[in-house]
C-alpha cells in the first residue's frame, strides 16, 4: 500500500466521486495518553494557582516559628515538616512556587521573545543579516547553557530577577535556531513560492503564511523550555546565586535543607519532588504535542 | 505443480477504530517459468497480495479465514515462522521498490549478498566470495570483485537495482515477486533493468509476479495480467488475448487513459501566431559547497545554452530525464531565479529586467501549475481561500472573489460544495485542480506545468490533461510543459524541446521529434516507452 | 588532510567562541568589576592607590577593545590572569582541578553510554511489549529531574542510609561513582533516547525488509541489520552533548565538595572573581572540543559514507 489516499475513481464519470482518507495515518492518542496529558496539565495548574494564589493552600505564614517544632517529619499539622528554623515546609513551598515560577516565566518570556524574533528576522532576511545573526548564536552555544547563566549572574550580581534574567538570556540562542530553521522551512516551501507567482509582496506572505506557519512548531517548545527553566533557576539557586533567605525558593530550599540530609530527609526530598513534578509534567505535555504534531504531518 | 496459487485470499488492515478491506476474494495461478503482471493504481491492494505471499504484512493486516496461499506446495497462510523463513529466499526472493533504501548502508554489497547464500546453505564460507563475484557478473555490472568490496553509495540507483537482483536470484528461488521494480528509476534505466530481470528468468526457469502499476509494462514484459481494481480482480487475460479487447469499462477506461507514443499532427499556424514567451540562449550555474576554506565548490550547470520560443495557445514540452535541468527552466522562465547569461523574454519584456511594478504585473500574467500541489497550500487554507489568494491581492472585492472562486471551481470540473474544505483533505487529482483553479483565476497568458501529472494514477492523469487541453480550447493560454513521460507529452504538445544534461538536444514540432527523431538520446528515451503490442484498437 | 584541518580550525573557532562570550558578558555589562570586587561595604578600607592598581591589573584603565586584544593576546601564551579571590595563577588553579573533573565526566560519560545503549537496546527485542511501552517514555523525562535533587536522593540512600559510598572529597577511586551516577542519569537517558529512537526508526528501513525477505532469522535481522544502523546518531551526539556533562558537574563536584572546575566555577561565581570564571569556561570548552574531535575521528571507522567525501 502506498501512503497516498485512496480514491475510488469512477472511470465513466471522468471524476473521482470520493475520498477516503487513508485513517490509519492519523492514530488518534491513545486513551493512556490523554489521561497522562491531563495529570499534566493538572499537575502545572496546580502549581500556577499556588504562585499566584498561595492563599488558596495555605493559611500558614511561611516565616512563622513554630516553637518546639524543630525539625519534625510529615504529619498532620505541618504535611511536609519543619524545618531547622521551625518553620512550616508546605507553606514555604507553596509560597516558593511564587518565586519560582515567575522567574520561569520571566525566563521563558525572555528567551522566547528574543529567539522567535531573532530568528524570524535572521530566517526571511537572510544574506548578510542572517550571517551575523547565526555566527553570534554559534559563539553563544560554545559554552554550556547553565555556565552562561553562571557568568551573566557574576556579572551582574545575585538574586531572582538576575537569575532570571541570566537563564534567558543563554536560552536565547537556541530558540533563534529552532525559529530560524522553522522560518526557513516555511520561507523555502512551495505554498510561499505559490504566493509570490500570485504577485502577493513579501510583508503580506511573511504575515499570512511564514509566521503563523513557522511558530507552531516552535510553540510547542514553550512547554519544553518553561521546565528547563524551572531546572535552571532552582539550580543557581541552589548553587546560592538567587533568592536572599529567609525567602523561601524552591531550589534553595533544597539547599537549605543540605545540612540535615542524615537527619531530615523530608527537607530536601520533598521541595526536590515537587520541582520535579512540575518539570516532568512540562516535559510531558511537550511529549504529547509533538508526538500528535508528527502523526498529524 | 503450480509455482503459486492464490485461492479466495482476502486482507483487512485492523486498527482500534477502522477495519479497512484492502483485498477480497482474490484467485491467482502462476505456473513455472511464467511472467504473471498483476496490475492496479494505487490503493488497489497489488502490494498487500505480493506482501501476503512472502508473508511481510503488517501486522495491522488481517487474512480472510478462508485465504490460501501455496507456494511451490508449501501453504503459506498459518505457516510457522521457521518455514517462511525457509521459504524467504530459497523459494520466493523479492525485488523492491526503491533499491537506495533498500540495500544496507553500512555494509558492503559483496556482503549483502554472501548473506542469503550462507543463510540457505548455496555453498560453504570457503566458497562464498566466487560465488559472490559470479553473481554480481550475471546481473551486468563491471569489476565484479572491486564492486563486492564497495558500499551502496557507491552505486547508482540502476547498480544498486541490479544488486538486488541478484540478491533475489542468488538462492535460485521459484519465483522472484518483483514490486514495481523499476518506478524509482530513470527510463533509460527503467529498460535496462527489466530487460536483465526477464533474462535471467528465461535462463533459470523461474517465475515472476510483476506488481506495477503501468498497463503497458505488463503488456510488454507479462506472459498474463490480471488487472485489480479496489482489491478485487477485475480482468484476467492472458496478455496477447488482453489487448485484443478487454471486457470490463474499467480496464478499458484503464487502457484508453494510458497515454501512448501518438504525437498531435503539425499545426502549421503555430509559426504565423504572436510569441508569448521567448528563450534566448540561457545559462545559469550553480557552484556548488567545497569542503574546505580556500577550494572553490565544482562548478554544476543545470541550463547550459537553452533556446526556444512559445507562441500563443500553443503546448511547449520540456522533456528530459531527472537531472536534465527541466525545473531549473521553469525557475527562470517564472522570474524566480535569475539567469547568468542570456534573455526570458515574455511579451516582448525582459523578465529579468523589468522594474517592482513590472514584474508584479508580469506575475498576473505568468503562473505555475506544480508536481506536487499538496505541498503549494498553506496548510490551514481551505480550497477557496487557496484559490482567492491571487485575486485577492489583484484587489478584486470579497463577493467578487467569492463569485470568481465558485466560477473557478466549475470550470475544473470540482463541485461548489468543496469550497469550504481544507485543501489537504481532497485526493491527489482534486488537489491539482485546486492548483489548476489557482493558476488560471487571473487568465495568465502562459502556465507552467512542472510535471503536473507524474504523481497520478493514469485515469486520473488523463482527466487532468483532458481539463488542460479544454482550457487552452477555451482561453488560449500557451503551457510550458515540463515532463519526464515522452507518452503524456505527445498527448498535448505541439512543440518538444529534448534536454539532456543542461543542453538541448533536439527541438522541433512533437509529430517530427516523436516519429522521426534525429539524436540518439531522442531515440533512446522513445525506445524506452512501452509500447503497445500489435493490434490494439 | 583539508578535512582534519577543518577539524582543528572549527575546535578553534569553538574556543575562541567561548573566550569570546564570556570576555563580553563579564567585562562589557554594566556594573563597575572592582567595586565588585571590593565588595560595596569593603571598599572603603582598600585605598586609592590599591584600586588604581587592581583597576590596571585586571586592564580596566583600557578602552574595551584594547583589553580584549591584550587578554586575547595573554590567553595565547596561556596566561589566564591571576584570581582575585585566591591571588594564584588561574593556570595553575586549573591545572589542579582539571584532572578530577576529567576523570568525573569520563566515568560519567562511559556509564551514561552502558547503560544508555544496553537499556534501548534490551527494550528493542520487544518494543510493543506492555513492560517496554511504558519504559520507551522513561528517558524522555530524563532531564525533567534537577541535577542537585539526583545528587542529594543518591548521597541520602547510598551515603547515609547504606554506607556504600563516600559522602563527599575524592580521596578514594570509588568515591568518583555517585558524583558520576549523578551527572549520568540525564545525560544517559539522552542516549538512550536517541538509541532506541534510532532503532524504532532503523526498523522501519527498507534495508531492513530486505533482510527479512533473504530469509534471515528474526534476531540476525535485529542485530546485524537493525543494531548497526541504529547507533550512528547516538555516536554523532556523544561529543556534541558532552557540554550537559561539562554543566552536570558544577552542581556534581559542588554537592560532592569534590575539587574540579566546576566546584572552582561555583566558587569563583559566588566570589566574584571574574578572571577565574573566564579561566573555568575557556578550560571547559577546550574540553569539549578535544572530546568532539576524538568522536568526529571515531565516526568514519562505523560509517563507510563520511569516508568518502573527504
Amino acid at each position: 500500500m502506498t501512503t497516498a489516499p485512496s480514491v475510488i475513481v469512477d472511470p465513466i464519470v471522468g471524476l473521482e466521486v470520493g475520498v477516503t482518507p487513508d485513517k490509519r495515518l492519523r492514530p488518534r492518542r491513545t486513551l493512556g495518553a490523554r489521561i497522562g496529558l491531563g495529570l499534566c496539565l493538572a499537575i502545572i495548574g496546580v502549581a500556577v494557582l499556588a504562585a499566584a494564589f498561595p492563599g488558596w493552600f495555605t493559611h500558614t505564614d511561611p516565616y512563622k516559628i513554630f516553637y518546639g517544632q524543630h525539625l519534625k517529619p510529615p504529619s498532620w499539622e505541618h504535611p511536609f515538616g519543619t524545618d531547622n528554623l521551625s518553620r512550616d515546609l508546605y507553606s514555604r513551598v507553596v509560597h516558593g512556587a511564587h518565586v519560582s515560577l515567575t522567574a520561569s516565566l520571566l525566563a521563558l518570556a525572555i528567551s522566547f521573545t528574543g529567539g522567535t524574533l531573532l530568528g524570524l528576522v535572521a530566517g526571511s532576511a537572510g544574506g548578510f543579516v542572517d550571517g551575523v545573526i547565526m555566527r553570534v548564536t554559534d559563539l553563544m552555544m560554545s559554552i554550556p547553557s547553565l555556565m552562561m547563566s553562571l557568568a551573566i549572574v557574576a556579572a551582574l550580581g545575585f538574586g531572582t530577577i538576575n537569575v532570571a534574567i541570566a537563564v534567558g538570556v543563554a536560552g536565547i540562542a537556541a530558540i533563534t535556531r529552532l525559529m530560524r530553521s522553522s522560518v526557513l522551512v516555511v520561507a523555502r516551501s512551495a505554498y510561499v513560492e505559490a504566493a509570490v507567482l500570485s504577485g502577493v509582496g513579501w510583508p503580506t506572505i511573511l504575515r499570512k503564511h511564514v509566521l503563523p506557519n513557522s511558530f507552531a512548531p516552535v510553540a510547542a517548545y514553550i512547554a519544553l523550555d518553561f521546565g528547563a527553566s524551572i531546572i535552571a533557576i532552582s539550580s543557581l539557586s541552589f548553587l546560592g546565586l538567587g533568592v536572599k533567605p529567609p525567602n523561601p525558593e524552591w531550589g534553595a530550599l533544597v539547599a537549605d535543607g543540605r545540612s540535615f540530609l542524615a537527619t531530615a530527609w523530608w527537607l530536601t526530598t520533598i521541595p526536590g519532588l515537587v520541582v520535579t513534578a512540575v518539570v516532568v509534567a512540562a516535559n510531558g505535555v511537550f511529549l504529547y504535542f509533538q508526538s500528535s504534531g508528527r502523526s498529524s504531518q | 505443480m503450480s509455482v503459486l496459487k492464490i485461492r479466495g485470499l482476502g486482507i483487512d488492515y485492523v486498527t482500534h477504530h477502522y477495519r479497512e478491506v484492502a483485498v477480497s476474494d482474490l484467485d491467482l495461478t502462476v505456473e513455472a517459468g511464467q511472467v504473471v503482471a498483476v496490475v492496479g493504481e494505487s490503493g488497489s491492494g497489488k502490494t498487500s497480495v505480493a506482501k501476503a505471499i512472502v508473508g511481510l504484512l503488517p501486522s495491522t493486516a488481517e487474512l480472510a479465514p478462508e485465504s490460501q496461499i501455496v507456494v511451490n506446495g508449501v501453504d503459506v497462510v498459518g505457516a510457522s515462522e521457521a518455514m517462511l523463513r525457509a521459504l524467504r529466499g530459497a523459494v520466493v526472493s523479492f525485488v523492491p521498490q526503491d533499491p537506495r533504501r533498500s540495500l544496507h548502508p553500512l555494509k558492503r554489497i559483496g556482503a549483502q549478498i554472501a548473506e542469503v547464500l550462507l543463510e540457505h546453505d548455496v555453498c560453504t564460507k570457503d566458497e562464498v566470495d566466487a560465488h559472490v563475484i559470479d553473481l554480481i557478473d550475471r546481473v551486468g555490472i563491471d569489476q565484479p570483485d572491486v564492486r563486492a568490496r564497495q558500499y551502496p553509495h557507491e552505486f547508482s540507483g540502476g547498480m544498486l537495482q541490479r544488486v538486488l537482483i541478484a540478491i533475489a536470484i542468488a538462492a535460485k528461488p521459484a519465483l522472484i515477486i518483483a514490486d514495481e521494480p523499476t518506478s524509482a528509476l530513470d527510463v533509460t534505466i527503467q529498460k535496462q533493468v527489466l530487460s536483465l530481470l526477464v533474462d535471467i528468468v528465461a535462463d533459470d526457469g523461474v517465475s515472476i509476479l510483476l506488481v506495477t502499476h503501468d498497463l503497458e509494462l505488463a503488456a510488454r514484459y507479462s506472459d498474463a495480467t490480471i488487472v485489480l481494481r479496489g482489491g478485487r480482480v477485475v480482468e484476467r487475460r492472458s496478455t496477447g488475448d488482453f489487448f485484443a479487447g478487454p471486457i470490463t469499462d474499467y480496464t478499458r477506461a484503464l487502457l484508453r487513459s494510458s497515454p501512448t507514443l501518438q504525437p498531435r499532427p503539425i499545426d502549421q499556424s503555430l509559426d504565423d501566431r504572436p510569441v508569448v514567451l521567448e528563450v534566448d540562449d540561457i545559462r545559469r550555474s550553480i557552484r556548488l559547497r567545497s569542503d574546505s576554506w580556500w577550494g572553490k565548490g565544482e562548478l554544476f550547470t543545470p541550463v547550459d545554452g537553452v533556446t526556444f520560443r512559445v507562441p500563443r495557445a500553443s503546448t511547449v514540452a520540456v522533456v528530459g530525464e531527472s537531472g536534465a535541468g527541466k525545473t531549473s527552466i521553469a525557475r527562470l522562465v517564472l522570474g524566480l531565479d535569475k539567469p547568468d547569461s542570456g534573455r526570458v523574454i515574455f511579451e516582448g519584456a525582459d523578465v529579468h529586467q523589468i522594474g517592482r511594478e513590472a514584474r508584479r504585473a508580469l506575475r498576473r500574467k505568468t503562473q505555475l501549475i506544480p508536481q506536487n500541489p499538496a505541498s503549494s497550500f498553506d496548510p490551514r487554507y481551505s480550497v477557496a481561500q487557496v484559490i482567492a489568494e491571487p485575486l485577492i491581492h489583484d484587489g478584486l472585492d470579497r463577493s467578487a472573489v467569492g463569485v470568481r472562486v465558485a466560477e473557478l471551481l466549475d470550470q475544473v470540473g470540482l463541485p461548489s460544495s468543496f469550497a469550504n474544505k481544507g485543501a489537504l483533505e481532497l485526493s491527489g487529482g482534486q488537489q491539482q485542480r485546486v492548483a489548476i483553479a489557482r493558476a488560471i483565476s487571473l487568465n495568465p497568458r502562459l502556465v507552467v506545468c512542472d510535471e503536473p501529472t507524474s504523481a497520478l494514477d493514469v485515469t486520473v492523469q488523463a482527466r487532468i490533461i483532458e481539463l488542460l487541453l479544454g482550457l487552452q480550447k477555451e482561453t488560449g493560454v500557451s503551457y510550458l510543459f515540463i515532463s519526464h513521460n515522452l507518452a503524456v507529452v505527445s498527448e498535448l504538445a505541439d512543440t518538444v524541446v529534448v534536454l539532456n544534461r543542461g543542453r538541448v538536444v533536439e527541438s522541433g514540432h512533437a509529430a517530427d521529434v516523436l516519429g522521426n527523431p534525429s539524436a540518439e538520446y531522442t531515440r533512446e528515451l522513445i525506445a524506452s516507452v512501452p509500447h503497445r503490442r500489435e493490434g490494439v484498437q | 588532510m583539508k578535512r582534519l584541518a577543518l577539524r582543528f580550525g572549527q575546535a578553534a573557532l569553538v574556543v575562541w567562541g567561548a573566550f569570546t562570550v564570556s570576555f563580553v558578558i563579564l567585562y562589557l555589562i554594566p556594573g563597575d568589576s572592582v567595586s565588585v570586587l571590593l565588595g560595596a561595604d569593603g571598599g572603603t578600607a582598600v585605598s586609592p592607590e590599591q584600586e588604581a592598581a587592581l583597576r590596571s591589573s585586571l586592564g580596566l584603565d583600557q578602552g574595551f577593545f584594547e583589553r580584549y586584544v591584550h587578554l586575547a593576546w595573554q590567553y595565547l601564551h596561556l596566561d589566564f590572569g591571576n584570581s582575585v579571590l585566591y591571588g594564584a595563577r588561574v593556570t595553575d588553579l586549573l591545572k589542579n582541578a582539571l584532572p578530577s573533573t576529567i576523570v568525573l565526566t569520563l566515568s560519567a560519560m562511559v556509564l551514561s553510554i552502558v547503560f544508555g545503549i544496553a537499556f534501548a537496546v534490551a527494550i528493542s527485542f520487544r518494543p510493543d511489549g506492555r513492560i517496554a511501552r511504558t519504559l520507551r517514555i522513561l528517558p524522555a523525562f530524563g532531564n525533567a529531574v534537577p541535577t542537585f535533587w539526583i545528587a542529594l536522593i543518591l548521597l541520602q540512600v547510598f551515603s547515609f542510609q547504606i554506607h556504600i559510598f563516600p559522602s563527599s572529597g575524592d580521596a578514594q577511586w570509588y568515591s568518583v561513582v555517585l558524583p558520576a551516577l549523578t551527572i549520568a542519569i540525564p545525560y544517559g537517558s539522552m542516549i538512550a533516547q536517541v538509541t532506541l529512537d534510532g532503532i524504532l526508526r532503523a526498523r522501519a528501513e527498507l534495508y531492513v525488509t530486505t533482510a527479512v525477505s533473504k530469509g534471515l532469522r528474526p534476531l540476525d535481522v535485529h542485530t546485524r541489520h537493525v543494531l548497526p544502523a541504529s547507533l550512528l546518531p547516538t555516536v554523532s551526539i556523544i561529543g556534541l552533548h558532552f557540554g550537559t556533562l561539562l554543566a552536570g558537574a558544577v552542581i556534581s563536584e559542588t554537592v560532592y565538595s569534590r575539587q574540579g572546575i566546576g566546584s572552582l566555577m561555583q566558587q569563583a561565581v559566588v566570589q566574584r572573581d571574574l578572571p577565574l570564571v573566564q579561566g573555568t569556561i575557556v578550560t571547559t570548552a577546550i574540553v569539549f572540543v578535544i572530546v568532539n574531535l576524538l568522536t568526529d575521528a571515531v565516526y568514519p571507522l562505523i560509517d563507510p559514507r563520511a569516508k568518502v567525501s573527504s
